[in-house]
């Protein structure tokens, strides 16, 4: 077992439990931090399977992941602008109607 | 002989960065909780900041952890200060069950 | 059992347990604690993966800024529904854990079905660090996000401006950050803006200039003053105003015109699209493009068109 498999275990499990967040979750923006699980899970497998044991991990994932980051980070900010415009407008923070949530 | 020094140093600062977090989880209040974690973190930080200062010998290295060391307590005081202030100003009370 | 290994199982497991803590729990508050702590972790394994512009970039603003605008967008739900938001449950399916499971499968295959390719000649990163010395660059990921993929990094720059475009769109012309923090007139307050804006702003300054040869550049410095912006937003020394000067929009919109220009400006000279520039040109385009990131998280996190300075 060397080290890139050991962050290939964790970024599954981490996706795993964003998947299930973002299902489970009834408030918006818990599943908006469970998405954003699951986009570090993703930066943390391309990272992990281009770094093979030790080495000088390769920069072609790297910049895209350096970019990945800033894009999630605007994203977010996006989504909470929506999530707080919506639970303004229909009074509740869930998909769905009120009485359902 | 520096070598283990610094490993001296390093296992003193985990030992008191431990010690604030066990404070942190088990005293009673926010008050108590600020005094456990900045003081005994504080302290932590700067015995592993020597630690690898000694550990990386040059001056240039050990000037930058000192200053790592700076911001990190400066950082730490203000916060402190502020969720402190915070809580007096919501009234928040002391003891096991001030909440 | 190397002490290596040790560490990163460790890193790992830790990163595993604060995910679940971040969508388990009744507080949304707490959650969003424990995604910040998520976030210092993952910058953690970013240094140990050997990824230092990762390191920073995440530090700054996977556990920094996207904090920061949670708790901004927790306040101003909590103002609007106290109740809801505090107890935020999850709901009860028998499904949910088959399908997380059955994505984690997914992703643990894909992980080790990517694995081998590590071992294949001529990944796009061996061809990129073999031709680094061509370019005089010492930073392969800057070569590959202003040179090998600059056409990539145009198009993210458009999403970044489209996200924050997006954000006003859709943000109500009367909600804005709440007032700030009244202690902000405490002295240490005071001293603690003026010991750490000057050192942000070195600290990002310094990473923009070495970034062609070291770990820094646009984004990572960027990010680095944005979270100053949001340091000085909270403390109110900057405002959120309701209209923006053609400064500000020249200034959002600069990142882009840089990158197009470099793209562009080498086929006026009758090279190929995106040929190399040089060293000036390259610095030229990333000063652009973090005076943009800045901006655009800057006033993303203050939910505004522009900001002005306290008089």
């Amino acid at each position: 077992m060397n080290d890139p498999l050991v962050y290939v275990l964790t970024a599954a499990a981490v996706f795993g439990i964003g998947v299930h967040g973002l299902i489970a979750a009834r408030h918006l923006m818990r599943k908006l931090l469970a998405i954003n699980l699951m986009l570090s899970a993703v930066f943390l497998l391309l990272l992990a399977t281009s770094a093979p044991l030790g080495q000088a991990p390769d920069p072609v994932p790297q910049a895209l992941v350096l970019t990945g980051i800033v894009i999630g980070v605007s994203s977010t900010a996006f989504a909470l602008a929506l999530m707080v415009r919506l639970v303004r407008r229909q009074g509740h923070a869930s998909l769905g109607r009120r009485d359902e949530r | 002989m520096t070598e283990w020094l610094a490993i001296a140093l390093l296992a003193g600062g985990c030992f008191f960065i431990f010690a604030g977090t066990v404070g942190m989880l088990r005293l009673p209040d926010v008050y108590c909780r600020l005094h456990a974690m900045t003081k005994a973190d504080n302290l932590g930080l700067l015995l592993i900041c020597l630690a690898l200062a000694m550990h990386e010998g040059r001056l240039r290295g050990a000037l930058l952890l000192g200053l790592i060391w700076l911001l990190a307590l400066t950082a730490s005081t203000v916060s402190s200060h502020l969720i402190a202030r915070h809580a007096r100003a919501r009234r928040i009370a002391t003891g096991r069950f001030g909440r | 059992m190397s002490a290596g290994l040790l560490v990163d199982a460790a890193l790992g497991l830790i990163l595993v347990g604060l995910a679940l803590q971040v969508i388990s729990g009744h507080q949304l508050f707490r959650s969003i604690v424990f995604y910040v702590a998520f976030g210092l972790v993952m910058a953690m394994i970013w240094a140990r993966l050997g990824a230092l512009d990762l390191a920073l970039a995440d530090a700054a603003l996977g556990a920094g800024l996207v904090g920061a605008l949670m708790m901004v967008a927790f306040r101003r739900l909590v103002e609007f529904e106290p109740v809801q938001t505090a107890d935020a449950g999850a709901r009860d399916s028998t499904l949910v854990p088959v399908v997380a499971l059955l994505s984690a499968a997914l992703v643990a295959a894909l992980g080790f079905s990517a694995l081998p390719v590590a071992d294949i000649e001529g990944r796009a990163g061996e061809l990129a660090l073999a031709r680094l010395d061509e370019l005089g660059l010492g930073n392969p990921v800057a070569a590959v996000v202003l040179v090998f993929r600059g056409f990539d990094t145009l198009i993210e720059m458009l999403v970044l401006l489209t996200a924050y475009l997006g954000a006003r769109v859709v943000a109500e012309p009367r909600t804005r950050l709440a007032e700030p923090v009244q202690a902000y007139e405490l002295p240490l307050v005071r001293s603690l803006l003026a010991v750490i804006v000057p050192i942000v702003m070195l600290v990002a300054f310094n990473l923009l200039w070495i970034g062609a040869d070291h770990p820094g550049g646009a984004f990572q410095a960027g990010s680095m003053l944005a979270a100053a912006g949001v340091l000085l937003l909270l403390t109110g020394r900057l405002l959120p105003v309701e209209r923006s000067t053609w400064l500000t929009r020249l200034a959002l919109m600069l990142g882009v015109a840089a990158l197009l220009l470099l793209v562009l400006a080498p086929m006026l000279a009758g090279h190929v699209a995106m040929a190399y520039a040089g060293r000036g040109a390259l610095l030229a385009a990333e000063a652009a493009m973090m005076m943009s990131i800045t901006l655009t998280l800057t006033l993303l996190f203050a939910g505004a068109p522009a900001v002005r300075v306290l008089r």
